[in-house]
Order: structure tokens, then C-alpha cells, then sequence
């Protein structure tokens, strides 16, 4: 499907210097140095650093905020400790996430995941076959945390909501969302 | 370097890894490190899914954890990488940014918890090179691993960010090589050693995680290491169950044991290899245990 | 601790005459003043021995002034005018005529900081000011002193820190005219960085020919020539040191004392006949680092082809010395003296010129490229060594790990520039470089692949667009993207990045990785910088005194620059630097002695308390605390009184710009009426006097509350001058400065000074506003003006500061 890219909004990257993360993004000159260290441009060129950077800057918000390409990123945080501008590239593309989580796009493992910490407190809790392992490999009893008191604090983030409010896949065709 | 450090297991190690926590509590305590059980520990939680959802949640739940040790008045010792980097990432901010702090106590507050920072967050590996020392780990040593060849993985969250992290020099670090050292064994050089595991983008890209399994391997063994020594559970998962995986999906037939530090130091202070339940990991490592029974 | 108290330089004892001329300007002032009944009034006032009337002060006026000087003998004189921008100097050459100094001169500015700007006003409160103003003129000069004037011999006679281009294409232009030149140069042969680069643009061609001294075409020869014939080593004016570094420079401008430290040769000088056969004795052979190690050397070396000297010398680490000595067997002069030590020796010289140059950047720091663990990685200087004809290779790039042919080069651009992790600015020259050896390389051996990684290319210089047109015509590929990393697998070198341009990830396979690094000063900078006070840059360089229009003088007077030493540049730019630099010691030189009127600081030794305040304060070095006090050199002083403000224990003085004149001024134009609110603006007289006549010239207009007295940097303005200020009737104080000061740092000491006022303020009651500060320059015209009504409304709506103080 070939898409004409919106016109450029250079007001949309105030959403992100505006952040404490964010506040490097206009000094990055298109060096390509992110693209060049990052371990899955390497292999996929579908996730390309610079380029979110330069998407970014031009404030076309379905080539990052709406676009998959961003969970891509695997957080390794190569590209922030090389920038030579100082662009911290990985924090960049973290807003990025955050502000697609909140329209309800992202991945459906994160989903999952995060159910599991609203329930268990955990995102991998004990099994009774880990816990009876544990005991015969003679570990102590662990007592975590409460899951209710970890429910307390999502509600008052509002992070079970967003949880929540993932758009499925149909929903996500519809509002027209770059695929790969 | 503190008297006692909270142990913050994190969930990856204590349920789906015990063994790790074995081998790790066996060498905290040949080495005299204390380490205590605090209860109320939560997930950390993980800082590749969590923070991308959103990042101030993020940072209050890691909050709530530091805010637990603080309580009893300790430092946190971490044991996987992937909690390092959130709670020391949550701790640095809540000092650096103006204003989080009092956003995040005013969530706390709710479960009646604070944090005033006043805790500081160390990974194992600084542990075992700054407070410990390489020294006393080669004193603590009764069969060094003279001549085993060790490749060994950083990975990401141990040292990037280093503006945030400080745990080494991040192009050049040498302090995982310095306590392989103690153990008699050889690190071993090899290309791409700063390339990631891939965790992150596992569920994502699984190819794409594959591929950089594979070329990782592929430098290891060229590089003729007798084992990949790791310090964060997650790189273990990759490089483990990751390389039978990428046997099955790429056709390639590698063989190379993946161990966590604490299992070779073990074998290095004289812990048989029935102790540390090798049979829980995928890559079995028969051959480099055979060398090491003949030293 | 200091208290509010009535200054006593309050009232002025007059032992000086003094005559005013005051000038209506074609009787055009007239229109706003009313000159009867100001003359009258200060007739009145008895300060002047005579009064006299002009219309045209500054042409046919000056004749009469003249006479009127010549028939009535004053101590001092008034001139109330235009501003002493346009016609001071003038005035002082008749006051000079006349027989009187130069420096008996005060200027009061009646026109554009008083009639232009006070139009609206009524006609009897402009006269007034302009009143006011002539008592503050009067009162200031009544307090002026002698200047006295110095001498300064200037020895006849240069050193030069630094053999390269720079320094060499100096030391010709100064021996030509006569003047004595010693060069003092790190390595056994001058010539610098040149030497390593073979072919060099913009002409493709030598890098060791330099200038012909003389005029090319009047009877002199071509306009250049090689090094070797340039008649260094010979030239009865240029003495060269070699194998020598300074280690102290002591004295100042006119004589300087420069103590150089030589490591030994081993080999005269004086002896050498360069007949080789030390060297084919020598039994000692090691790789000859010039050369990448590709080729050797023995111990006893001709250390290049065109070495000048042409001397032998002995590589100490490499010798076997007593252990051996067939050199010294074999030597037909016995030049050979293996028992030579170092030697220290001080040169005197009127003026210093560095030319130190600068190094590549240390490419085992930029980790990623491997440079130390991949012997086929190397710099662009090493690429030169490969490429030039007498290099190890004759020319021909090769494999360094196995010297295998080469089917492929890589070149990186920016490596550790532009890159806050490493040297921040831009190292200019490395685009053209790599086009060059691009170029080079793709002439010569068209069957190698060069391809260039960039980020920006930039070849910025008279024409240098043809280089980067000619490599693409050559087919050199350009990618645009930093690599990643460069790695190895087993055969050849691999490059990893993105090329940007088309967004894909590419894995180049290479035979050799050519890293363009940045450039930065070189060794020994640092000390250098801090033996001879002259300030150093943000990016470690030697700094200008002013970037804009004296780029190649720095803050020490009697010192300069040339070449490389200031920023990274091409050969072009080092001579053309290195000629600016001839000229300004030429200027310096061409005087056997300098008279300089010594409107410098000075230090009152008994009250010092060698706190060391002033040598912090001075942009220039020229304040030091010596065993029992400070101590201003007045050969490097510049006048601009930072010292004697910042002085804690008020010991220190600027000469015709002392505290006392100051506060006369000041009280000059706090007379008159009592109710009256007055606003003293204390003006720089860089930009702040400069923007308050151009107020007057634009005809903008603020009211006659406000009055100007000048000094020569808004920081040279002592604390207790201010506090007096208030204490003596200024209802506010307004300073106005240079945003960018002229002498360096003004602006920030002055900013730290205001805090410190307004925190006094504040101890004593008086309300902060009623001091504020004004930096900018000539373009802030209209903003000044508006900030001056501001302030007047402001001070208007409180009450009279002497209310406020206990008296």
C-alpha cells in the first residue's frame, strides 16, 4: 500500500524535548552512528534508529508514534552511548512507545506481561512445580509483595487502564496504521 | 562496600532459574558477602517492556522495591542485569530530574511507602570486582580453571547507560574479564563482543533475535572458548535455550555451554557439578566440565 | 567591610588651571542651550582661568584654541563639544603643540549626550545639564596626573616556537627584512608536519616547497621553491634549533627571555658533511617509524631526504653508544661526540611568535575502529607516507598485515571530531585530505575501489569544490553514515554502518581502513600556553585577543600566532597567518624603543596584601604577586582596570582612570539641584560611551535626569565608587557595558560586581532597582534608550536616596 506521509509538523517534536529524556533530540545531525551500532538494524532494516530520529524531528507522527517500527527497538542502549552529539536516541524512541501505548498500540506480549503483574505482583511468578524445585534445591521461601498493593499503584498511574485500552488488530486497520 | 545488602532477586532467577540463585548464594557466602531476604519485594519491573509502556509507572513500582530496602536500611544487591538497570535507573532519576521525586512519593504515599533515596543499587558484578576484589575471589579459589578458555558477555544493562549505570568504562570495560581471571581461568577475545542478546526484541522479531544469537555464537566459537560465561539471567535464556532453538531454526549445529558467573566460580572453589544442577539448562556442558574434572 | 560615607574626594582642591573651550557647533547648540547664561554661570563658579567661545572648534578653531593655549599658560583644559570620539586625539595633538601633554585633555560631551538628546526638554534644563556636565569635565581634570612615559627597548630579535610552515615561512619574511630569527624546534629537522604529507592541495604538489623570500618577477625568481634550497640553514639571519624545546620564558614584550632546553644529536652540526658512512657502519638497525615501520633505519639517521639541517643525528634509544661506536671510528671529521649532553641556553627577543602546529588525534581512543588491533587501520598522515614516491612503498598502498596488493579502501571521515565524547569542533582540513588522496589514489592505481564514509563533506577554501568533483568523476563512492565499527574476519578488514542514504545496513569488505582524525594542538600546548600567559580556546587551541580582527595576536602583548596553532588549517591559510604574524612583529620590532604613556595600573606596595585578587582579575597576565606585593607590568597592561576594581584593599590605581577622577566626575554631575533626581550612567568607553552617542546621533531623545561619565571597562568601576555614588546624591546608577567586552572578560566580572552591589544595596535599605546594567553594543540603541526612560520613571516614583541614608 503506498502511503503519502504527512506533511511535516515541526511543533510535534515539542512532545518529546518537552521530556526530561527528550531534551536532546534537536541536536542530532543524521550521523547515522545509532544505525550503525544497533544490533537489530543490522539484521532488520525495517527498525532504523536515524531514520525514527529524522521522523521525529519532522513531527510525522505515523512513521514513529503510530508505526510498529518502534517495538522493534530492544533497548540495548548502544546507540545513546555512542551518539557523538550526545542525542539520547534509545530514551527518544521510549517516549515514542509511551505515546503509542497511550492510543492503545502496542505489542500484545506487553499485554500480557502487564496482566501478569496486575495479577501475581510478578511478570513470571512461582509455578508449584518451581516452588517444589526451589524446595528440594533447599532455596528459602521468597515472600514477595502483595499483588493488591502493586494494583494500588497501577490504578493511581492509570497504567491498568492503558493496559487495558490496547487496540486489537482490526481496530488498528481501521485507524489506518503503517504496516511493515 | 555495605555490611549486608538486601538480595533482590527479581522474578527471572528465583522462578524460572533457581538454580542460578544456588550457585550464587553458595559463592556470596564463600566470600563472605551478607546478603538478607527482605520480604515485599516486587518485579522490578523489566526495563525493555514496562518503560515502554509507561515510563512513570515504571519508575514508581521500581520505586516501591527501593523503597522497601531503604526501610531496612539497605542497599540492594541485584543479580540480573535487566533489574539493575530499573532500579538503579529509578534511583538516579528520582535525584537528577526536578520534580519526579515528589510526583513518585505522592503515588507511594498510597501504599504508604516512601522513598527519600538514600539507597544504592550495586549489580553482582560490581560487587565481586569493587568490594570484593579479584584478589579475594583468587583466595577463595581451590581448583583454579587453568587454561579454560572463557568468552565473556557483558550484555547491555550492566553498563549503558553508563551516564546513569557507572558500572565500567562502556567501550572498554575490564571488570568481568578481572574476576574471570580469579578464577584461573583465560577470557578469550572475540568480534562483536558488545553485541546484544536480543531479549528485548524477542517477541517482536524472532528472526531477527536468531540471527544475532547466531552470529554471537558463531564469533564464540571461532574465537575456540570453551564456554560463554554470562552475568544476567536473560543472556543465559538467549544464549541457552536460544542456541537449541536457533539449532532447530537455522540448521546450525553449535555446542557451547553457557554459564552464569557464579557457576564457574563454583567450579573454581571446589562445588561439584552435581550441586549446581547443570541438567536445568538446555546446552549441557559435559565437555568443558570433563576438562575441568581432569585439572 | 565597607559603610556609606561621604567620599572625602567629595570636594575637589583645585592646584590645577584650567582653560575651557566650549563649542556651539555652528551655533547650531545654541537652539537648545542658552550659552550667556551658561558661560556666565561658570564663569561664576571661578574653576576656569579662562573661558572661550567657538563655532567651529574642530577646523578653524583649532588655530585659535592653539594661540589661546600659546598666550595663556593652563594646567589642564576643557573642551565642552561634540563627542571626543571624532576630535580628542585631534585637540590633544594641538594641546601637544602647545607644549602641554596629550593627557591634560577632558572632553565634555555637550552635544550627542546632551543637546541632541534633550531637545523636548526646556531650554534652562538642558543648559543646566550641559552645566553639569563641564563641572564634572572640570572636576575630573583637576584630579588628572601626570602619565608619566616609558621606554621599552626592544631587542632586535625573534624567536620562533615551532620549524614548520608557519614558523619557516615566517622566519624568511623577518630575515628578509632584516630582522634576527631563532626557530625552536621539537624534532631533528624543521619542516613539521609537512615532511609526512608528500603531495599536498590545492596545487598537487610537493608539500616541502616554501615561499621565496623577495619579490617574485623583480629580479628574485619563482614564487616558490623546495625547502632544501630556501636558504634556512645558511641565512646569517636565521639561527636554527633543532632537537630542542622551551622549556621557561621569562621577561615580557621588548625582552623576553626564552629558555630552551637541547637534547643532544650526538652528531655536529658544525662537522657533518652528510657523506653517510656512520650509517653504513652502524650495526644497529630498527624500524623507521616515518615510514609505518615498513622500512628501517639504523640507529644514525639522516632523519629525512631534505632534512634541514642536513645533519645526521642518533637515535638514543636505539644506540648502542659507548658499547659500539663504528660511527665514530669511521667518521671522516670526528663530528661524532657520543658523550654530548643536553644543553639549556636562553635566547633574548623583543617578540615571540608560536607556531607549534598541531597532531592527529590519538586514534587508539576512538575504540570502535580498532586502530591498534587491525594493523591494516591507519590515519590519513600515514596514508600520505604510503602515497608519496619517497615513501616505504614508493607510492603504492599495500596491505599492512601482510603487504599483499590492495583492492579496496575505506576512509572515514570525522573520526573524534564533532563528537562531544571526544574534540567537539570541526578539524576543517580532513575532508580535503581524504578527497586529495581519493584523487591520488584513483589516478594512479584507477583498479582500487576508494570508498569515503562521510557525514558532511566539506571542502571549504577558494575553489576546493573541484576536489570533491573530480574524486566523483574519478568514481569514488561516497556514503553517507558514520560506521559503527570495523571489525575483521580473518582476510580483510569489514566496515559496519549505515549508509543513510539509502537506509540499509552495509558490511563492507576492505583491505584498508584509512580513519580521517581530528586535529588537535600539539604536545606540550598546555605548558606552553601557561609559560607564556597566553590564554588557551574551548577546544584546547591557542586563543586570539580578538577572533573578529586581530586573529593572530594574542592576549600577551610581544606574543603571536601563526599557523595551525590557532585552529586546524590548510597550507594556504598557515602562510597567510604566518605573514600576519611578520607583520605585527615587524610593527613591534621596527622601533628600536617603544615610548609607551603609561596609562596602566599601578600598585601601592605598602597597603598590598598579595591576596592575588588582580592576577585573577587581568585578562591580559600582566598582574603578578611577586615575594613583598603586586606588581602590574606595564608593557603588557592593557588599561582596562580590572584589577584595580577587583582590589579588596584598594592598593591598586589605573592612571587617568583613578577611583578620585571617578568620583569627581561623578560628583561633578550630581550637582545642582537638590530635589532634583539624578541617574549617573558610568559608560564603558568601548561600547556603552560608543552607544550612547549613537542615542545622540539618531536623535532619540530621554530625559536630562540621566548623565554620563565614562570609564574604560564597566568592571573597572571600584565597588566603594558606586556606594559613594549614592551617598553623594545619585538616585540610581545605571552601568553600561560590551556584551562581547573588549577586554575579555569585563562583562562577567561586572555582572559578579552588580550582585555584590545589590546585595550592599539591599543592607543599607536602598531599593536594588536603583541600580541596574546595561551590555550591548552599537545595534542597542533604541533598547538602551528605552531601558534609560524605564529606569527614570522607576527612580522618579521612589524618593530621593539621601532620604534613605542616615547622614
Amino acid at each position: 500500500m503506498v502511503e503519502t506521509s504527512s506533511s511535516i509538523d515541526s511543533r510535534f517534536r515539542s512532545l518529546i524535548t518537552e521530556t526530561h529524556e527528550g531534551e536532546t533530540l534537536n541536536l542530532c545531525y543524521q550521523c547515522s552512528t545509532c544505525s550503525g551500532c544497533c544490533p537489530v538494524f543490522r539484521y532488520n532494516s525495517q527498525f532504523n534508529p536515524r531514520r525514527i530520529i529524522e521522523n521525529t524531528l519532522l513531527g510525522k507522527r505515523d512513521r514513529t508514534v503510530k508505526s510498529p517500527e518502534i517495538w522493534l527497538c530492544t533497548v540495548c542502549h548502544t546507540c545513546t552511548e555512542k551518539c557523538p552529539q550526545g542525542v539520547k536516541v534509545s530514551e527518544i524512541i521510549i517516549e515514542l512507545k509511551n505515546l503509542s501505548s497511550k492510543e492503545g498500540l502496542f505489542p500484545a506480549h506487553l499485554q500480557e506481561e502487564a496482566k501478569a503483574l496486575l495479577e501475581f505482583g510478578m511478570v513470571s511468578p512461582p509455578t508449584k512445580a518451581i516452588l517444589s524445585r526451589r524446595e528440594k534445591l533447599k532455596l528459602p521461601v521468597i515472600e514477595n509483595a502483595p499483588p493488591e498493593e502493586i494494583r494500588t499503584l497501577t490504578s493511581a498511574t492509570g497504567f491498568d487502564k492503558l493496559v487495558e485500552g490496547r487496540k486489537s488488530e482490526e481496530e488498528t486497520q481501521e485507524t489506518g496504521v503503517v504496516e511493515e | 562496600m555495605s555490611c549486608e545488602y538486601a538480595l533482590f532477586l527479581g522474578c527471572t532467577i528465583p522462578n524460572r532459574l533457581p538454580h542460578l540463585e544456588v550457585s550464587t548464594r553458595m559463592i556470596l557466602k564463600n566470600l563472605d558477602v551478607n546478603v538478607r531476604d527482605l520480604p515485599g519485594f516486587a518485579c522490578c519491573p523489566d526495563p525493555v517492556g514496562f518503560s515502554a509502556l509507561d515510563r512513570f509507572t515504571w519508575i514508581v513500582l521500581a520505586s516501591r522495591n527501593l523503597a522497601v530496602a531503604e526501610e531496612a536500611g539497605l542497599d540492594v544487591l541485584t543479580l540480573c542485569s535487566g533489574c539493575f538497570e530499573t532500579l538503579k535507573t529509578a534511583d538516579y532519576v528520582l535525584r537528577n530530574e526536578n520534580g519526579l521525586k515528589e510526583k513518585v512519593n505522592e503515588a507511594l504515599a498510597k501504599v504508604g511507602k516512601e522513598y527519600k533515596g538514600t539507597v544504592e543499587v550495586r549489580h553482582l558484578l560490581q560487587v565481586l570486582y569493587e568490594d570484593v576484589r579479584p584478589e579475594k575471589i583468587e583466595s577463595t579459589v581451590e581448583k583454579p580453571l587453568k587454561g579454560i578458555k572463557v568468552a565473556v558477555h557483558y550484555g547491555c544493562h550492566v553498563l549503558r547507560p553508563s551516564e546513569v549505570l557507572q558500572v565500567d568504562d562502556p567501550f572498554n570495560p575490564t571488570s568481568f574479564e578481572s574476576i574471570v581471571k580469579a578464577t584461573g581461568a583465560t577470557p578469550v577475545d572475540y568480534l562483536k563482543k558488545f553485541l546484544c542478546c536480543g531479549v528485548g526484541v524477542r517477541s517482536v522479531d524472532e528472526d531477527t533475535t536468531n540471527r544475532m544469537i547466531e552470529e554471537k555464537l558463531r564469533y564464540v566459537r571461532m574465537s575456540g572458548a570453551d564456554l560463554l560465561c554470562v552475568i544476567c539471567p536473560f543472556c543465559l535464556i538467549q544464549y541457552d535455550i536460544g542456541q537449541f532453538q536457533i539449532n532447530k531454526a537455522l540448521g546450525t549445529d553449535y555446542h557451547i555451554p553457557v554459564l552464569y558467573y557464579p557457576h564457574l566460580l563454583a567450579l573454581a572453589q571446589g562445588v561439584s557439578a552435581d550441586e549446581l544442577h547443570f541438567k536445568f539448562q538446555r546446552i549441557k556442558p559435559d565437555a568443558v566440565l570433563e576438562k575441568i574434572e581432569k585439572l | 567591610m565597607l559603610f556609606l560615607k561621604k567620599s572625602k574626594n567629595c570636594k575637589v582642591i583645585f592646584m590645577a588651571k584650567i582653560g575651557l573651550f566650549i563649542c556651539d557647533c555652528g551655533k547650531t547648540l545654541s537652539n537648545t542651550m542658552d550659552y550667556d547664561s551658561l558661560i556666565s554661570d561658570l564663569e561664576k563658579s571661578g574653576k576656569f582661568e579662562f573661558i572661550v567661545r567657538d563655532s567651529v572648534l574642530c577646523k578653524d578653531g583649532l588655530e585659535r584654541m592653539l594661540k589661546q593655549l600659546k598666550e595663556n599658560r593652563v594646567d589642564r583644559v576643557v573642551v565642552a563639544a561634540c563627542t571626543p570620539k571624532l576630535y580628542e586625539s585631534t585637540w590633544g595633538r594641538v594641546l601637544e603643540d602647545a607644549g602641554m601633554s596629550r593627557y591634560s585633555l577632558v572632553v565634555a560631551n555637550i552635544r550627542e549626550q546632551c543637546a541632541w538628546v534633550h531637545r523636548y526638554e526646556s531650554k534652562d534644563s538642558t543648559t543646566e545639564k550641559a552645566r553639569r556636565l563641564i563641572i564634572s569635565a572640570a572636576n575630573r581634570a583637576g584630579a588628572l596626573e601626570e602619565i608619566p612615559l616609558e621606554k621599552i627597548p626592544i631587542t632586535q630579535r625573534v624567536v620562533i616556537i615551532g620549524g614548520g610552515i608557519a614558523g619557516l615561512t615566517a622566519a624568511q619574511e623577518l630575515a628578509e627584512l632584516g630582522i634576527e630569527v631563532d626557530v625552536v624546534e621539537r624534532k631533528p629537522t624543521v619542516g613539521g608536519l609537512c615532511l609526512e604529507l608528500g603531495t599536498v592541495f590545492p596545487t598537487q604538489d610537493c608539500s616541502l616547497c616554501v615561499r621565496t623570500t623577495g619579490c617574485p618577477g623583480l629580479g628574485d625568481g619563482s614564487p616558490r621553491r623546495c625547502i632544501y634550497r630556501a636558504n634556512l640553514e645558511f641565512n646569517p639571519k636565521i639561527r636554527l634549533h633543532t632537537n630542542s624545546e622551551v622549556v621557561d620564558v621569562l621577561g615580557d614584550v621588548g625582552n623576553f627571555k626564552i629558555v630552551v632546553r637541547k637534547k643532544p644529536r650526538y652528531v655536529s652540526e658544525d662537522r657533518c658533511i652528510r657523506c653517510n658512512a656512520c650509517a653504513e657502519a652502524c650495526p644497529v638497525e630498527v624500524p623507521d617509524d616515518f615510514n609505518l615501520g615498513l622500512t628501517t633505519r639504523k640507529a644514525i639517521y639522516m632523519p629525512f631526504v631534505q632534512a634541514i639541517p642536513q645533519v645526521y643525528a642518533i637515535d638514543p634509544e636505539a644506540c648502542k653508544f659507548e658499547e659500539c661506536g663504528k660511527c665514530v671510528e669511521v667518521c671522516p671529521t670526528d663530528a661524532i661526540d657520543l658523550k654530548e649532553e643536553e644543553e639549556t641556553f636562553t635566547i633574548d627577543a623583543g617578540a615571540i611568535i608560536i607556531a607549534t602546529g598541531f597532531d592527529e588525534y590519538d586514534p587508539a581512543l576512538v575504540t570502535e575502529y580498532n586502530y591498534e588491533r587491525y594493523p591494516d587501520v591507519i590515519t590519513q598522515v600515514e596514508l600520505a607516507r604510503l602515497l608519496d614516491i619517497t615513501g616505504p612503498t614508493g607510492g603504492r598502498p599495500i596491505r599492512l598485515s601482510d603487504n599483499k596488493p590492495v583492492e579496496r579502501i575505506v576512509m572515514i571521515q570525522c573520526v573524534g571530531s564533532r563528537d562531544e565524547k571526544h574534540n567537539y569542533y570541526c578539524s576543517n582540513i580532513c575532508c580535503m585530505v581524504a578527497l586529495k588522496h581519493a584523487i591520488m589514489i584513483k589516478e594512479n592505481f584507477p583498479e582500487i575501489d576508494v570508498i569515503i564514509e562521510y557525514m558532511d563533506i566539506r571542502p571549504v577554501g577558494s575553489r576546493y569544490e573541484e576536489y570533491y568533483r573530480r574524486a566523483r568523476e574519478l568514481g569514488v563512492t561516497f556514503i553517507r553514515g558514520r560506521p559503527g565499527e570495523v571489525l575483521h574476519n580473518g582476510e580483510r578488514l569489514i566496515v559496519e554502518g549505515e549508509n543513510s542514504l539509502t537506509g540499509e545496513f552495509e558490511r563492507i569488505e576492505t583491505d584498508l581502513v584509512v580513519l580521517s582524525m581530528a586535529m588537535v594542538p600539539s604536545k606540550g600546548t598546555r605548558e606552553l600556553a601557561r609559560m607564556l600567559g597566553v590564554a588557551l580556546g574551548p577546544d584546547g587551541f591557542f586563543d586570539v585577543v580578538d577572533r573578529k580582527v586581530r586573529p593572530s595576536e594574542t592576549n600577551v602583548v610581544g606574543v603571536y600566532l601563526a599557523g595551525g596553532a590557532i585552529t586546524p588549517m590548510d597550507i594556504p591559510n598557515a602562510v597567510s597567518y604566518a605573514a600576519g604574524a611578520t607583520m605585527s612583529v615587524v610593527k613591534l620590532l621596527s622601533r628600536k624603543e617603544i615610548e609607551k604613556p603609561l596609562l596602566t595600573s599601578v600598585v601601592n606596595e605598602e597597603i598590598c596584601s598579595s591576596c592575588r585578587i588582580c592576577e585573577w582579575a587581568c585578562p591580559f597576565d600582566a598582574a603578578h604577586v611577586g615575594e613583598e606585593a603586586a606588581w602590574v607590568d606595564p608593557a603588557k597592561c592593557f588599561g582596562c582596570g580590572l584589577c584595580a576594581a577587583a582590589c579588596p584593599s584598594g592598593c591598586i590605581e589605573l592612571r587617568h582612570h583613578t577611583s578620585k577622577q571617578l568620583t569627581a566626575a561623578i560628583n561633578g554631575v550630581l550637582e545642582g539641584d537638590e530635589d532634583a533626581k539624578k541617574i549617573v550612567a558610568i559608560c564603558c568607553l568601548e561600547c556603552g560611551y560608543s552607544t550612547m552617542d549613537d542615542v545622540g546621533m539618531l536623535g532619540l531623545q530621554y530625559p536630562v535626569n540621566v548623565s554620563i561619565v565614562e570609564v574604560p571597562c564597566a568592571a573597572s568601576v571600584d565597588l566603594q565608587v558606586v556606594l559613594d555614588a549614592f551617598s553623594n546624591g545619585a538616585d540610581g546608577v545605571m552601568l553600561v557595558g560590551c556584551d562581547r567586552c573588549h577586554y575579555l572578560r569585563g562583562a562577567d566580572v561586572a555582572n559578579l560586581r552588580i550582585s555584590m552591589l545589590r546585595g550592599l544595596l539591599e543592607q543599607f535599605g536602598i531599593e536594588t532597582e536603583r541600580l541596574q546594567a546595561f551590555f550591548g553594543d552599537c545595534h542597542d540603541a533604541g533598547e538602551l534608550v528605552e531601558k534609560i526612560r524605564a529606569m527614570v520613571e522607576k527612580i522618579n516614583s521612589l524618593e530621593k536616596t539621601k532620604s534613605i541614608l542616615v547622614p
